[in-house]
């Protein structure tokens, strides 16, 4: 996932030193991925050793999230920092919307589980909502 | 998407297009010469945004003009 704040000529430092570190940030995943997936049985495995080897392909997703803050509190260009803010907050709120109306369908509504794993999953496509509420409210003010 | 004037501030009256035209600057030179974005330029000609007081008087400098002199303060407008 790359930044979108940049215009054909302004390139804020903070979203090429962030694109830079999201490669890095996605490839660690899918090396952590396939590799706890197939160098360790871990069915055979139990207790915290388990636990921590489950967890470690979570770890590159943690960063992403500490990449994107860490983005936003860096760039120059203050009004694009905005749009950004604007952006990931819409991104949680229909994130949160979204996993309450569902986990009230899964406890009375007899709706199938959602593992908790796409709960990233959908707030990273609910930037795209929030990128396009960003398109209509600048639309609407100019 | 609805507007909420009793929320949202009022936006401060600008006149960085006048100033800009007077200079024969395109607004992606001042967004050079600012180092920012031309969005950002934009958005503060338009009235979409209002900049911070740095910012500001960056803009007000690169004019050589009082801040004052580049924005309207509220209290002020007719």
């Amino acid at each position: 996932m790359t930044s979108d704040v940049a215009n054909t000529r302004y390139r804020d430092p903070a979203t090429k030193r962030y694109n830079r570190r999201m490669i890095g940030a996605m490839l660690s995943y899918i090396v952590l991925l396939i590799g706890v997936q197939r160098a360790f049985d871990l069915d055979a495995m139990h207790g915290p050793a388990r636990w921590v080897l489950a967890a470690l392909p979570g770890l590159p997703i943690a960063a992403v999230f500490w990449l994107i803050g860490d983005m936003i509190l860096d760039m120059r260009d203050e009004y694009l920092r905005l749009l950004e803010v604007r952006k990931a907050l819409i991104a949680t709120g229909v994130t949160m919307t979204l996993v309450s109306i569902l986990g009230f369908l899964e406890m009375l509504g007899g709706a199938p589980h959602l593992p908790l794993f796409y709960v990233p999953v959908l707030w990273f496509g609910s930037l795209g909502i929030g990128q396009c509420a960003n398109m209509l409210i600048e639309r609407q003010r100019s | 998407m609805r507007q909420h004037a009793d929320r949202a501030p009022k936006v401060v009256i600008n006149h960085l297009r006048a100033l800009r035209a007077a200079r024969g600057w395109s607004q992606q030179h001042l967004a050079d010469l600012l180092e920012v974005s031309r969005q950002s330029v934009n958005a503060i000609e338009t009235g979409r945004y209002d900049p911070s007081l740095p910012l500001a008087f960056k803009l007000a400098e690169l004019f050589d003009l009082a801040i004052e002199d580049v924005f309207v303060s509220p209290s002020k407008e007719q």
